[in-house]
């Protein structure tokens, strides 16, 4: 039996209208992500990567068509529910990390669980459970900007799946990342997928880094031009 | 006009070096406008925040020059052409002298070639008159005798109609009205007057409608013009006049060049025919002290508007340096790209420094007619809450042009400057981290420009020490220190700790004993540096210790959702420590500002209230009559029968007043006061309170007493005749009211008093100063039988302490109406009427300080929410981040508008708590015996309420500008 796919676009577009000129940057699409799997999505620059990101996790709205994630349609939430969708079942990671600078490393990863409500004492025994899983126990008390690239990086990593989200969504997480920090990323993410179950979607130029994934998406202007299955 | 040369200069040197500099590097200057040009909205903020403080000063002086030009107005309409007057004024009565003085004086001046174009005699005389058919009451109203023929120089008297008239056109009975007194007896050519004078009255016919123009508005009284033969019979003073108007050389205004050399004149010709010094008529420099005196108002007026406002200007000044500086941050990665791309940091200095320039010229042009009309908005409040058109003063708004270039040039340095120091330190940026928006690493050793500004301050500090005979440089001197020391040491010790202990000492030296000492002539700059540096110790003990306090907030303060809430919107502010302290000190400073006139304002309030009694000494009514007339004890008990009002009456007592000349130990020049004696009922009865008093007296047969209660001095007076007491002017005035006249005594002096009518003399020990100071009752207080027993040209006063509930108004006119058949004009001093005024003076003074601060408020306000939406800005990309991780819009909203509630909340703490302690210092000094310390919790609350509301008010449409980002736009920003 085929499981329910987490998310479902039916016919998604997206137009950005600025000005005068309007840019199709979704077109027509129709896709399915199963629990579990690891998809890199990859396409040239600006064929519509993020924008398919941010619309399939509610932090942007389509033009027309329907997105569905766990059977229900993000059309017909409020912001609200949107938001707390997003807060206890989604994790977020960005190119450039997007730590909030003016908290520790700690205070960055134990914040989501904050928001849900968490008591202060357990989230921050999940958040230094997380953090010493990323390898960076010694450094949460640190700022940000106290921390290198790699060390930031895994820092957003332990934000994204501190609320242990069914799916967590990386825009191009290795993108400021040497070779081997990539690397050692990537292997973090893969052994989360496969130990937790966890759906990854990540965006990336990198081959080297699609080769983790299960499945690979192809974009170009707007729509998925090939969907395959890696080894 | 204000002397804008050095600043005028300062301006230009700064700008030709700017603009030289442009000239050279035209791609930087064109790089700046184009960064103005781009973002319009944000260049109007600037704008608007940077033109605050110069819209401050300009608005002080544009106050300064409508007051200095209203009352100098006043005193050239009051005087005309007249620069100096010579006779002798006593209680508002002047002593008659020979008219060959006259003859002697108009001829000797123009002998010696004295720079005059006019001296001429007259006769004035305060009286009652009464239009009988209309049954019209005018009184006081100055009966001038003139004569035309002598008038030249003061020009001639002008009819309503315009038609020149003189008196020699009048015949015997005829006199001339001026507008004032014939509207207030609805007089008309033709009409009637009945003027009473001495135990008779006669009756003149108005011959002609003066216009209240020259002589007939002489010191804008109402005033009766006759001939000056038919004054000398009416007034029984034949060949007689009472003073003599001078005239010097030039028109109205520049004539008072020449007084010091015509008085010089006029005492030189006195002194050479040998006429008395202590009973000759004195000169007095009208003219020239009158606009002295209106000068000296406004000048006083403007600078405690520049004190209270100086808060205000330096709150603006803080707001200019918060500006820059995040002008800076948020382009700082377009900054690092340009010094990748092969700018130096002098270039960048440079075009930063060019938008700069043009920003603080235009926002100081601007902010110094905004000022013009902030000014205006004041003089209109002015004008509403002083009825000084009751004095006969027109507010007409009036400003000089050079006070709005003086305002703009000093505008334009201060934003110059601190633009410069704020684009220097900016400047200094690592390319690297601009380039990815890294924030500057923390040096762990002291910079080269730490140390010099550790230096600098030390060496400002040491400098200080050295000048401390000047209070500021006093006060600033440890400060100084202290600030050096912790820059000095912010890489060795944890800043925590030398901030927390560099801001207790700050404080403990500005309250600590060397505070302001009593003797300063002038405490306002003092003052103002201390209020400066105590808000500025306070906000570093603050900023850099919040953080365990917020932190526990942040534990209990808030479960489940707000949790996180509070602790983004309490990280923020704790993490930016500077612009934290910046905008912090802004609104501290204000609040700081706001408080202490609420705190001056209560316990003036309260002063003056418990003062009520030792002023009054416990009477209602004054009376005395208008001429040197005492009213015979016969002629008194049947017009008080008469009257009807003894039943009103509580207690009488009275006192036989004569004008005299007061001879102060050490002076060979007599002032003109006046002798109270006073008689028994008043010695046992009053309530005076003193300000000083001996303690011991000597009574007529030299025995010793002690004196250990205020009644033991008042008998003291009937025990000797050689002892008097002084009214509370002659001590310098009080906290409430500033002395009149000339006469400062202290107990113990001995003072000759000299007879104006004999020129006899006789000597008194003072034993004491008296509270009050009520207009009408000043004097020397003696026992009454040295007054009646060697002086005649007496008059009579009465005291009344009248039953409760009685109208003293109503016992005044009929007291009034009753003596006036008897030949006997009363003036009366309804006491808590005179001290309402009193108290409502000080209470306005001090709520247009009120209002003008609101305005500092606003600009405090406007300036936290420059910086909210800036602040906005500046996180857009971390609201994105906030909203994908799951804080709903209200989250985000919240958070923003918490942050701002904790600056404010901080701010007014700290405003409100310092301006308690300072005023509490300036209270134990000075004012520790005259009320008790005061703090007015209710108004204090209602101001923070009515700052924190306004506040969250203005910042309510950036945050919810902030909780509308949408969040995938928001992450994609800048990236
Ligand atoms: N807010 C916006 N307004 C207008 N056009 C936009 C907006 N955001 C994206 N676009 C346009 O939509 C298209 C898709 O952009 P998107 O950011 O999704 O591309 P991308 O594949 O993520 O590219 P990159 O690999 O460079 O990140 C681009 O042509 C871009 O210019
Ligand atoms: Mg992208």
């Amino acid at each position: 039996m085929k499981p329910e796919p987490l998310v479902r676009a039916v016919a998604a577009e997206k137009v950005y209208e600025s000005g005068p000129l309007s840019v199709r940057a979704l077109q027509g699409i129709n896709l399915e992500i199963l629990p579990g799997e690891m998809v890199a999505i990859m396409g040239p620059s600006g064929c519509g990567k993020t924008t398919l990101l941010n619309c399939f996790s509610g932090l942007d709205e389509l033009t027309s068509g329907e997105v569905y994630v766990d059977g229900k349609s993000l059309s017909s939430m409020t912001d609200k529910q949107k938001t707390e969708y997003r807060a206890k079942r989604m994790g977020f990671i960005f190119q450039s990390y997007n730590l909030l600078p003016v908290l520790t490393a700690v205070e960055n990863v134990e914040l989501p669980l904050l928001i849900v409500g968490h008591p202060p004492k357990q989230a921050r025994a999940t958040a230094m459970m997380i953090i010493e899983q990323m390898g960076m126990k010694g450094w949460e008390q640190h700022k940000p900007s106290e921390l290198s690239a790699g060390q930031q990086q895994r820092a957003a990593i332990a934000r994204a799946l501190v609320n242990s989200p069914a799916i967590v969504w990386a825009d191009e997480p290795t993108g400021n990342l040497d070779t081997d920090t990539s690397r050692q990323i990537m292997q973090l993410l893969k052994q989360l997928n496969v130990g937790n179950r966890q759906t990854f979607v990540v965006v990336t130029h990198d081959p080297a880094v699609s080769e983790w994934a299960n499945r690979i998406l192809k974009m170009r202007d707007g729509r998925i031009v090939e969907d395959t299955a890696a080894k | 006009m204000r002397d804008t040369t050095l600043a005028l200069l300062l301006v230009a040197v700064v700008f030709t070096v700017v603009i030289i500099a442009a000239a050279r590097r035209r791609v930087l200057l064109r790089m700046s406008l184009k960064n103005i040009a781009r973002r319009k909205t944000r260049a109007a903020i600037v704008v608007l925040g940077l033109m605050v403080g110069t819209a401050l000063i300009s608005s002080a002086m544009v106050v300064g020059d409508t007051l200095e030009y209203i009352f100098t107005e006043d005193v050239l309409q009051r005087w005309g052409q007249v620069d100096e007057v010579i006779g002798t004024q006593s209680a508002g009565v002047y002593l008659n002298f020979t008219d060959s003085y006259y003859t002697v004086l108009s001829q000797d001046l123009a002998s010696r070639n004295a720079p005059i174009d006019g001296i001429a005699p007259g006769i004035v005389q305060r009286l009652t008159i009464r239009n009988e058919l209309e049954g019209l009451w005018a009184e006081p109203v100055s009966v001038i005798g003139i004569d035309s023929a002598l008038e030249a120089g003061f020009g001639s008297l002008i009819t309503t109609e315009g038609s020149s008239v003189a008196t020699q056109d009048l015949v015997q009975g005829q006199v001339y009205a001026n507008q004032r007194v014939a509207e207030k007896l609805s007089a008309t050519p033709g009409s009637q007057l009945r003027l009473y004078f001495s135990q008779a009255s006669f009756v003149v016919t108005v011959a002609d409608i003066l216009g209240d123009k020259g002589t007939a508005n002489l010191d804008k009284q109402q005033i009766i013009i006759m001939r000056l033969d038919e004054a000398q019979t009416r007034f029984q003073m034949p060949g007689r006049i009472n003073f003599i108007r001078v005239s010097n050389t030039g028109n109205e205004e520049d004539g008072i060049q020449h007084t010091a050399e015509v008085t010089a004149a006029i005492n030189s010709i006195m002194d050479a025919h040998g006429w008395n010094p202590a009973t000759r008529p004195r000169v007095a420099e009208v003219k020239q002290q009158g606009l002295d005196d209106a000068r000296g108002f406004s000048k006083d007026v403007t600078q405690v508007f520049f004190i209270m406002g100086a808060f205000a200007i330096v709150a603006g000044i803080l707001l200019i340096i918060n500006i820059f500086v995040m002008m800076a941050e948020e382009r700082k990665s377009e900054m690092g790209i340009s010094r990748a791309v092969g700018m130096t940091r002098g270039q960048l200095t440079q075009s930063f420094l060019f938008e700069g320039a043009i920003f603080s010229a235009l926002s100081a042009f601007l902010g110094s007619l905004v000022g013009l009309g902030l000014g205006s908005l004041v003089v209109y409040f002015f004008s509403v809450v002083f009825p000084i058109s009751d004095r006969g003063l027109t507010v007409t708004f009036h400003f000089e042009i050079s006070s709005l270039v003086l305002a703009f040039a000093i505008g334009v340095l201060i934003t110059f400057f601190t633009v410069v120091l704020t684009s220097w330190f900016v400047s200094r940026l690592n390319i690297v981290r601009a380039i990815r928006g890294q924030p500057e690493p923390v040096p762990r050793r002291t910079t080269l420009l730490e140390a010099s500004v550790a230096l600098l301050l030390v060496l400002g500090g040491v400098a200080a020490i050295w000048l401390r005979s000047y209070p500021p440089a006093n006060i600033a001197s440890i400060p100084l220190l202290i600030l050096g020391v912790m820059i000095g040491s912010l890489r060795i010790v944890n800043p925590r700790y030398t901030a927390t202990l560099g801001g207790i000492g700050i404080i403990a030296w500005v309250l600590g004993p060397k505070f302001v000492e009593s003797n300063e002539p002038d405490i306002y700059v003092p003052f103002v540096t201390a209020g400066l540096l105590l808000v500025l110790g306070a906000v570093l003990i603050v900023v850099f210790n919040s953080s365990p306090f917020l932190r526990m907030i942040t534990r209990f303060g808030a479960k489940g959702k707000a949790h996180p809430v509070l602790k983004t919107s309490l990280t923020y502010p704790m993490s930016k420590k500077f612009q934290t302290g910046m905008t912090l000190g802004m609104f501290s400073l204000i609040m700081f500002a706001i408080c202490i006139i609420s705190m001056i304002q209560g316990m003036q309030g309260s002063a003056i209230s418990n003062q009520i009694p030792q002023q009054t000494g416990g009477y209602d009514l004054v009376a005395h009559t208008t001429e040197f007339k005492r009213i015979d004890d016969a002629n008194w008990s049947r017009g008080m029968q008469e009257s009807g009002v003894s039943e009103y009456i509580e207690s009488v007592s009275n006192a036989t007043v004569v004008p005299v000349g007061v001879l102060p130990p050490g002076n060979t020049k007599t002032i003109p006061y006046t002798l109270w004696g006073v008689d028994n009922v008043l010695l046992t009865t009053n309530e005076f309170g003193f300000r000083e008093l001996a303690d011991h007296y000597y009574d007529r047969g030299g025995q010793y007493h002690l004196i250990q209660t205020p009644r033991d001095a008042w008998t003291a007076l009937a025990d000797s005749d050689e002892l008097a007491l002084v009214d509370g002017n002659a001590a310098g005035g009080t906290e409430v009211s500033p002395a009149e006249g000339e006469l400062r005594l202290e107990v113990g002096d001995r003072v000759s008093v000299v007879s104006y009518q004999t020129g006899a003399m006789q000597n008194f020990t003072i034993l004491g100063i008296l509270q009050q100071s009520l207009p009408g009752t000043m004097g020397l207080f003696v026992n009454q039988q040295v007054v009646r027993g060697n002086y005649s040209m007496t008059w009579s006063a009465y005291f009344f302490q009248l039953r409760p509930g009685v109208s003293a108004r109503f016992v005044a006119d009929s007291l009034k109406s009753t003596f006036i058949e008897y030949g006997y004009g009363l003036e009366t001093v309804i006491v808590a009427e005179v001290l309402g005024q009193v108290i409502e003076t000080a209470d306005r003074v001090l709520l247009l300080m009120q209002a003008y601060l609101g305005i500092g408020l606003i600009v405090g306000i406007a300036g936290v929410a420059v910086i909210m939406v800036r602040a906005v800005v500046e996180r857009r990309q971390q609201i994105g981040v906030l909203r994908a991780i799951g804080y709903t819009k209200r989250m985000v909203m919240v958070s923003f508008l918490l942050e701002i509630s904790f600056i404010a909340l901080f701010g007014s703490v700290i405003g409100i708590a310092c301006g308690i302690v300072l005023a509490y210092r300036v209270w134990s000094m000075f004012f520790q015996e005259v009320t008790p310390f005061i703090i007015p919790w209710l108004h204090l609350a209602a101001v923070a309420l009515i700052a924190g509301v306004a506040t969250v008010l203005a910042t309510a449409s950036p945050a919810v500008r902030a909780s509308k980002t949408p969040p995938a736009a928001a992450l994609r920003y800048s990236e």
